[in-house]
């Protein structure tokens, strides 16, 4: 019964992925133009951008990049988020800071930041962690404020001191949170990381996909598109999901 | 030993349209010997502010509690009006959590639940168990801490009666093996007169303390007729707080 069960929950998004890729086939064999390779194309350049391993290459920078990035936002993001929903002082006088950050089009911070900082890996960096940053500490801040504040109160009636209560009493009740900026904060950053890249990086994604572009190479495009579509399926399916579940174990 | 010197002098608060409301006024009493006192007051007259206050969760006060006269840290436990379990820690991890010690203790407090009979809970989450299994794993987690004055604030007060008279009768033993002062806030007369050595009636806010009356009937001799008479003696003999019973 359990086999059977989670065969058929398996099947319907192979089912939609399957049919996404027959549009595809159909309508690039109907249109038949240079614009819109087909999916054995692409595949077939995938496969060879994999033996002459440049698309490791600059997939792996691109990885590092939104790595660091997306691990400082969250840390960042965090702390503010939760420092701004548990003191009001605090929040009333950074909020406006807060709505000119969320505003400011990425491009700009970007632009501004290789200006600044020059053309190096730190300034791009920080251009992506400066984008990611905002959306995080809202999120995070709308935890803080939800907290459950007699919980909080039987952390100090029993002394459990700061680390304590933030690892078992705070932390837990912000993980919902933790996660939802955690998804919509990697999407984010992969679409930021690769303007980064296009604008003044010699390397990864973004930098190639520039190149494809400037050569017309519409088929690498979608090749190296599919690529990251398959890390991200891959991220969400060993790493998201499984910290989904162990968080509601206890529900 | 272990006296515990409680003297609040003043508590008030403000509300949301500047008016300020005394909720406590000159209230002092002793807590010593591990005895068990119960506090009596209408509703609203700041019996969880004085609680909250031994407790260290209101420091916005004037007045002082001490420790054997020195101002030195005093250690509390708390056993709320709701259980205030960690619904993401297990039973055995909510009880834990409230001590520093860092050697293995599992079995120290699973010898604790099972007196309370939780003994196949102690990895059970806390949104498993029924509402009177978690008030006494908060028991437990309240006895577990070692501390100089346990606090209870209605801890019993949404149990069916049967359910009700069984955690006051844990409470006792648990108070019987590991004596310590307690102080126990309830509205219901004859529960505070079968468990307390002592019951201390409160005026309504602002507060002070208007009775203290020792009850002088054996803990084996507490059945439901001697607390009636107890009960009835008492409202017979003070007319003055009558109308708090």
């Amino acid at each position: 019964m359990m086999s059977l069960m989670s065969r058929f929950t398996f099947l319907p998004p192979l089912l939609s992925l399957s049919l996404l890729v027959i549009t595809w086939q159909v309508l690039a064999v109907v249109l038949n133009t240079a614009v819109l390779p087909s999916p054995l194309l692409v595949l077939d350049t995938l496969i060879t951008a994999l033996q002459t391993g440049e698309l490791q290459h600059h997939l792996g920078i691109t990885l590092y990049r939104l790595a660091i990035s997306f691990f400082l936002a969250m840390f960042l993001g965090t702390a503010i988020g939760l420092m701004l929903g548990r003191y009001n002082k605090a929040n009333a006088f950074f909020d406006s800071w807060l709505i000119i950050l969320l505003n400011i089009p990425a491009l700009v911070t970007i632009i501004l930041c290789y200006i600044w900082f020059g053309l190096i890996e730190t300034a791009a960096i920080f251009a992506v962690v400066i984008n990611k940053l905002p959306n995080v500490i809202v999120t995070i801040r709308e935890g803080a404020r939800n907290l459950d504040e007699d919980l909080i109160d039987m952390a100090k009636a029993f002394q459990f001191g700061q680390a304590k209560t933030l690892l078992h009493v705070i932390l837990p009740q912000l993980y919902p949170y933790i996660m939802a900026s955690a998804r919509t904060g990697l999407a984010l950053i992969w679409k930021i990381v690769l303007v980064v890249e296009l604008l003044g990086r010699s390397d990864g994604m973004g930098y190639q996909i520039h190149l494809f572009f400037q050569l017309f190479d519409i088929t690498s495009i979608m090749a190296y598109t599919v690529s990251f579509i398959v890390v991200i399926q891959f991220i969400e399916m060993t790493i998201l999901k499984p910290l989904d579940k162990k968080s509601q174990r206890w529900k | 030993m272990n006296k515990l010197s409680i003297d609040i002098k003043d508590k008030a608060f403000v509300t949301a349209d500047n008016r300020t409301i005394n909720v406590i006024k000159n209230l002092s009493f002793e807590l010593s010997n591990n005895e068990l006192i119960c506090i009596i007051g209408p509703s609203g007259c700041g019996k969880t502010s004085l609680l909250n206050i031994i407790a260290g969760l209101d420091k916005n006060f004037s007045g002082s509690i001490k420790l054997d006269s020195s101002e030195a840290n005093y250690t509390s436990s708390y056993i709320f009006q709701n259980p205030r379990l960690l619904p993401w820690r297990t039973v055995l991890e909510n009880i834990q959590l409230t001590s520093d010690d860092h050697v293995n203790n599992t079995a120290k407090i699973t010898h604790l639940l099972e007196r309370l009979g939780l003994e196949n809970s102690l990895h059970s989450y806390p949104q498993h168990l029924s509402l009177g299994m978690q008030r006494r794993v908060a028991l437990a987690r309240g006895f577990y801490k070692e501390s100089d004055v346990l606090l209870l604030d209605e801890p019993f007060v949404s149990l069916d009666p049967p359910t009700a008279r069984n955690a006051r009768k844990l409470l006792v033993d648990l108070w019987c093996q590991q004596p310590r002062n307690v102080l126990f806030i309830t509205h219901d007369l004859d529960e505070a007169i079968e468990l307390a050595d002592r019951l201390l009636f409160i005026s309504k806010s602002p507060s002070h303390i208007i009775a203290e009356i020792d009850i002088d009937i054996a803990r084996s001799e507490r059945t439901e007729i001697n607390i009636n008479r107890f009960k009835e003696s008492l409202i017979n003999n003070r007319p003055d707080i009558a109308h708090l019973m």
